[in-house]
């Protein structure tokens, strides 16, 4: 099926509609899900048991339900609830709630990767645990964490993507307009998938800097 | 060299006549040996095709034990006995709102049967037969809005669910231009956003909400329309004239021919009347 070009131009002013929405949700949900993972990995690696234990649950629901799911659950349960929240803030909680866990894992994951003796070192040289940890420790897992970070940013783009199901005007939305009143689906997500591409392209790239930056030379 | 080229032009040009001449002489009779019809495979699976909704009530949805129903999957089962002589000679497929034009025209199915409304923009990429049911577009608000009319629920306050497609959008603009808007691309998911109180009133096709109304004592249809005629009809991928022409021909035995008893059955179990327009010959009995 070949593909006609001024019809993409044409609906290209509609689509970048729809990617300041997607950029406004993706945004603030991949700064958001970093912070919010600190206190999870905390919560995690705490030594209190029932904090590291109720921590471990939470991350188990929300790693094991699907993103989709909880904004339908947010969505419309605060509906229910008699507290409707909007779509973009169901969307926003659901990504934050679920990447939050699995940024909190490739934390986990990071600190994990340096290993004890190094702190140990550190705690020989008269540094207190905390130093040690904060000096020795946390640089070396920063920059382990990285590219997961990235990866992690790029799966997170794409699933704004499932915020159209709930009244969410962002990309997929636009798209799913557009091909709805045209029936020119495939110049429509052929459109669309490079929207996505060139977004996650620019979040990768500077993702990638970012890790050249924070190598040690 | 020279000799050479104008001979080489010479050949050239006695080939170009030749293929001209056959393809002239032969023309009609060609084409309509090399035009397969989907009708002839369709014959020859000795099966029908059909992309349709799994969740729009009461046209095409999945019922509690998960089987597909409706009123599209009936008239679906009677095509199918028209065609191949088996009412259950019928596959189906199901598709989302915009996943129903590449389902037709990929080839994956025959024919759309999919509560599908006609407009001149989608007729562009896929062929419409006649309307085989008249559709209107009504609004179903919940009790407890104390709503009764589309001038009451013109109000900043409320909020009307609508199916993601742009009709649905303009409509809002022109009749509830005060209301706000969620778009939704399920009539389940905007049944949802009902029920829950996301939204206060729902925008969709009248028999639709006249069965959501029906099933659901806290919810009720607004005696007015949103001014517009709508007829759903069958599609399939445009260029197959012989196809069409069936799928047409039967629309036209369905809604006022040969085959209008059936039709008049389905309608009745699915809306509790008779099908429009009323005809001087009435009703078939039952």
């Amino acid at each position: 099926m070949p593909i006609d070009l001024g019809f993409v131009a044409r609906i290209a002013p509609t689509l970048a509609q729809g990617l300041a929405t997607t950029l406004a949700l993706a945004i603030p949900a991949i700064v958001l899900a970093a912070l919010w993972g600190v206190p999870v990995v905390i919560g995690l690696m705490a030594r209190a048991r029932p904090v590291s234990v109720l921590t471990a649950t939470y991350v188990e629901v929300v790693r094991n339900t699907p993103v989709l799911v909880q904004m339908f659950f947010i969505f419309f349960g605060s509906g229910v609830v008699g507290y409707p929240l909007s779509g973009f803030t169901a969307a926003l909680l659901a990504l934050v709630l679920q990447n939050g866990a699995y940024i909190a894992e490739i934390y986990r994951g990071g600190i994990r990767s340096v290993t004890h003796r190094q702190a140990e070192a550190g705690l020989a040289l008269g540094l207190t645990p905390r130093r040690a940890f904060r000096i020795i420790v946390l640089p070396q897992a920063f920059r382990k964490v990285i590219p997961s970070l990235s990866n992690q940013g790029v799966l997170m783009i794409k699933d704004t993507s499932l915020a159209a199901t709930i009244s969410v005007a962002e990309l997929t939305f636009q798209a799913r307009l557009l091909a709805d009143r045209t029936a020119a689906v495939f110049e429509i997500f052929f459109t669309l998938a490079l929207f996505y591409l060139a977004l996650t392209a620019v979040f990768a790239g500077a993702m990638r800097l970012l890790e050249l930056r924070a190598r040690i030379a | 060299m020279n000799g050479s080229l104008l001979g080489g032009l010479r050949i050239t040009a006695i080939v170009l006549l030749a293929t001209f001449g056959l393809t002239t002489l032969g023309g009609g009779t060609a084409l309509a040996q090399t035009a397969t019809s989907r009708l002839d495979e369709i014959v020859k699976r000795d099966k029908l095709i059909v992309a349709t909704f799994s969740t729009a009530p009461p046209f095409c949805y999945t019922d509690e034990t998960g089987k597909l129903v409706g009123f599209d999957i009936d008239i679906a089962h009677l095509i199918a006995k028209s065609l191949l002589g088996d009412e259950n000679k019928v596959e189906f497929v199901t598709v989302t709102s915009e996943g129903r034009w590449p389902a037709v025209n990929s080839g994956r199915a025959d024919i759309g049967l999919a509560t599908t409304t006609v407009y001149p923009d989608r007729a562009l990429r896929v062929a419409f037969t006649r309307p085989y049911i008249d559709s209107g577009i009504s609004i179903l608000v919940r009790q407890d809005t104390k709503v009764n009319s589309l001038a009451e629920l013109n109000d900043a306050k409320f909020t009307l669910a609508n199916l993601s497609n742009p009709q649905m959008a303009d409509r809002a603009k022109r009749f509830l231009p005060k209301v706000k808007v969620l778009t939704f691309d399920t009539p389940s998911a905007e049944f949802a956003a009902v029920k829950s109180g996301q939204a206060q009133a729902m925008q969709m096709d009248t028999p639709v909400l006249n069965w959501y109304a029906a099933n659901n004592k806290e919810l009720k249809v607004l005696p007015e329309n949103l001014g517009v005629i709508q007829g759903n009809a069958i599609f399939m991928k445009p260029g197959d004239f012989t196809l069409w022409l069936w799928a047409d021909t039967m629309v036209q035995e369905m809604t006022a021919g040969s085959r209008y008893a059936e039709y008049s059955d389905i309608y009745r179990k699915w809306f509790g009347h008779n099908p429009p327009p009323e005809r001087f010959y009435g009703q078939p009995g039952k």
